[in-house]
């Protein structure tokens, strides 16, 4: 498996880093190749924040031919603020967010009207050439497609889209991204080089605290799947540790944002969202290693690595490929109860608890290796004393995947598991990588260790217990912060949308208190459905367009005519030097 | 025909340091492969275990490799066959015609080249073998520097000949035989965590 890793915001951007670390030397005078790094995989970071991404000197503009790079989430509206001025005129929301200051229903409104509202829609394709969205198609077609064999719908032959190519076509953007991009090619995949050399997969980095990397990963998803269903899609999301952050937002804002999240990911049919959510508790690697954040995304990154790792045991190369991982991941067992929970688990993407332990070779076992990534049996709690990544209890997983490096045989691998998780045989996959003579390590990824008893959410350290927790701190926060939530500097219409989206009957806060309810009851299924701010809070939702429309009879004219005459008002005013002038100085304020 | 016996112990001990290197890694391979399959549980080549055992070390790092080994042959011919002094009867100086050239060491240079470049091909791959980390790489680029320098010293004595300087010499013997060591480090100490 050779992922195409994509570090969103700033959290991703830094466990990225680990992921990109260049394996080569690096000479003064010359560099005869790319970065090699670890499992050949390529990576690129998401970032909304400019000056985060410039204070930095590991990643270069991307847009500019850098790698690795960073790409500003953005960077396409600077130059065409035409349909920024409708967002912001419309709907109070600014595509140019620096940061979105933990607000994960910020980006996801965003997103969402891209869908809903039509005229948005026809403004944005006319401005952005073939983008209907201007920030997750940018990111996309420009920061991300070129590192992956996704050779399925718009890609030709030649290597190129049709999308890029109308972007070269561009006049505003020809000069500096094209000729970026094509120094990216030529020094990331090199021409002619076989698509096999690309990424297989992508991995979506980002922490689930409400910013950037909550909001982006299911619109970039939604782009990749317009191209194609299948391509493997997988997503690492980092819940934030308890208590107050470096920036003091409340914990609960931040369960807000993580349950926000993890709700739209994991609602998400097969073929429209992600393949698999894999879960990590940042509360654990605080427990670890304190507040070390170097180290805990060093954490994070060692125990992806017998996943990256590309040494297969001779005969066994084409074991992890990313197709084949994907198939296991969303495996359904026939021997369920009923249909619908057999419909329900193809449906939606599992959760998948990474666990890991390293240990020197000549120290150990394979027994002691699985016991430091399981922990030991009935011994949930407290956190952070084996490999675990997110509470659960292993023994209720429905599948489990095993990525070993050193030199086992598959039947010890077995034994040494089925002790520890008792699953038959064919629920555990085995993936063995060539060990180093130095280290043996061994990452597990436990699939939905969760549901079938109830009352488990006051187990601690299981995985209902942290949920739980989780969604009660995102309700308290929904309960007493609605003056912070609504009283943004939104347009009546967001407001009331969002209202619906909180506080309206079904919507959050209500699915909230079911899932709580399934979690206390040990149901396998936590969210039911996927929840919409601009759409289906409410039957009848008002759109931007509905609430403009005055009737003929008030005005004279018929509608047709009405429009005509607000589009070229609105057209003469959103050109003129002077509101452009008062939307830059708005903007720089 | 008499040798002067300090330099060719000397040479002998590249030799065996060259031995060395060659043996910890043909029994690397061998322990490597006795592991894999005992535990494969299907069986495999030679060529599919060198193939999956296999860690692409970066174009700068292998390029450097290749430069080194090169360099290295270079430097062992230029201390011990350019001179008269060690080798009589085997000597740059028995080819007056290509030693009173201008070009003349570059000439010597090159034809020791088309035997290393065979020797190119294969060394530098070996490498893949084994898991080096940044540090290890690092020090190992100092390889083509002590290399240049042992290659300069042997250029002084070529020129200065027949006078005889012990101390450059030395220099470059023992530039030469620290960038031996450098190179076969990694070998020896993969080797060493295996046995371990």
């Amino acid at each position: 498996m050779r992922p195409c890793v994509v570090g969103i915001g700033g959290a991703g951007g830094k466990i990225l880093k680990q992921f990109l670390h260049n394996e080569d030397v690096s000479l003064e005078v010359y560099q005869f190749g790319m970065p090699l790094a670890f499992g050949n995989v390529k990576g690129v970071w998401l970032e909304s924040a400019i000056q985060d991404a410039e204070d930095q000197s590991f990643y270069g503009d991307l847009s500019q031919g850098n790698y690795p790079g960073y790409l500003i989430c953005h960077g396409l509206v600077d130059s065409k603020p035409l349909t920024n001025s409708y967002i912001m005129a419309t709907y109070g929301l600014n595509l140019k967010a620096r940061g979105y200051d933990r607000r994960a229903e910020y980006l996801k409104a965003v997103f969402e009207i891209f869908e809903y509202d039509s005229d948005l829609k026809a403004m944005s394709s006319k401005e952005f050439k073939d983008y209907k969205n201007p920030l997750s198609g940018y990111m996309w077609m420009l920061g991300i497609r070129h590192f992956v064999d996704i050779t399925k719908g718009k890609y030709d032959a030649s290597g190129s889209n049709t999308g890029l190519k109308a972007q070269r076509s561009s006049d505003g953007l020809k000069s500096s991204v094209s000729k970026g991009l094509m120094a990216i090619r030529r020094l990331g995949i090199g021409e002619g080089q076989k698509p096999s050399k690309l990424c297989d997969s992508i991995l979506f980095l980002a922490s689930l605290g409400g910013g950037t990397g909550t909001g982006f990963i299911n619109p970039i998803t939604s782009y990749v799947r317009e191209e194609n269903a299948d391509f493997p899609i997988f997503a690492m999301g980092i819940l934030t540790e308890k208590g107050s952050d470096d920036r003091h937002a409340p914990e609960g804002k931040r369960d807000l944002g993580a349950i926000i999240a993890m709700h739209d990911l994991l609602t998400k049919e097969s073929g429209m969202g992600i393949d698999a959510l894999l879960p990590v508790d940042n509360q654990i690697l605080v427990e670890k290693y304190g507040k070390d954040f170097s180290a805990m995304d060093s954490y994070i990154y060692r125990s992806l690595k017998p996943l990256l790792d590309s040494r297969d045991y001779p005969g066994f190369h084409l074991q992890d490929d990313a197709q084949a991982i994907r198939g296991i991941f969303r495996e359904v067992d026939d021997s369920r109860a009923s249909s619908a929970e057999r419909e329900k688990e193809k449906q939606y993407p599992p959760v998948l608890v990474p666990c890991y332990h390293a240990q020197r070779d000549y120290v150990g076992s394979i027994d002691t290796l699985v016991e430091g990534a399981l922990g030991k049996p009935g011994d949930l709690f407290p956190l952070g004393k084996d490999g675990r990544l997110f509470p659960c209890d292993p023994a209720k997983a429905d599948r489990a995947l095993i990525f070993t490096r050193g030199f086992f045989s598959a039947e010890e691998i077995m034994e040494a598991v089925q002790k520890r998780i008792y699953l038959p045989k064919s629920k555990i996959k085995i993936y063995r990588k060539l060990g180093d003579s130095k280290n043996e390590d061994m990452l597990i990824l436990l699939r939905n260790p969760y549901g079938g008893t109830s009352g488990e959410h006051v187990r601690k350290g299981t995985l209902e217990w942290r949920l739980y927790d989780v969604i009660t701190q995102a309700i308290d926060y929904i309960d007493n912060n609605k003056t912070n939530i609504l009283d943004f500097d939104y347009k009546p219409i967001t407001t009331k949308m969002l209202e619906n989206y909180f506080y309206g009957k079904n919507g959050l806060r209500d699915e909230l208190i079911r899932s709580k309810e399934r979690l206390e009851n040990g149901d396998r299924q936590i969210f039911s459905k996927p929840l919409y701010i601009f759409k289906g809070a409410t039957p009848s939702v008002p759109t931007a367009q509905d609430a403009c429309k005055v009737g003929p009879a008030a005005t004279g004219l018929n509608e047709a005519r009405l429009k005509e005459i607000v589009k070229t008002e609105l057209k003469e005013i959103l050109t003129s030097d002077e509101c452009v002038d008062k939307i830059k100085r708005i903007i720089n304020s | 025909m008499s040798l002067p016996r300090y330099e060719i112990s000397l040479l002998m001990l590249l030799l065996a340091l060259m031995v060395i290197g060659l043996l910890s890694y043909q029994t690397y391979i061998w322990r490597i492969e006795n592991i894999v399959r005992r535990t494969s549980g299907r069986p495999f080549q030679k060529k599919d275990l060198k193939r999956a055992i296999k860690i692409p070390q970066g174009s700068n790092f292998n390029t450097m490799m290749l430069i080194s080994w090169n360099l290295f042959l270079i430097a062992l011919a230029f201390l011990y066959f350019l001179t008269p002094g060690i080798f009589p009867a085997w000597n740059f100086f028995r080819f007056p015609q290509v030693a009173s050239e201008s070009f003349g060491l570059a000439i010597m240079g090159v034809m020791i080249l088309i035997p290393g470049f065979v020797v190119s091909l294969h060394v530098p791959q070996v490498y893949g073998y084994y898991l080096i980390s940044k540090w290890l790489k690092e020090l190992i680029l100092l390889t083509p520097l002590l290399l240049i320098v042992s290659i300069l010293c042997s250029v002084h004595l070529g020129i200065v000949y027949p006078r005889i300087d012990s101390i450059i010499w030395n220099t470059g013997y023992v530039t030469l035989f620290v960038s031996l060591v450098l190179l076969i480090l990694p070998i020896v100490l993969g080797f060493g965590e295996e046995m371990r």
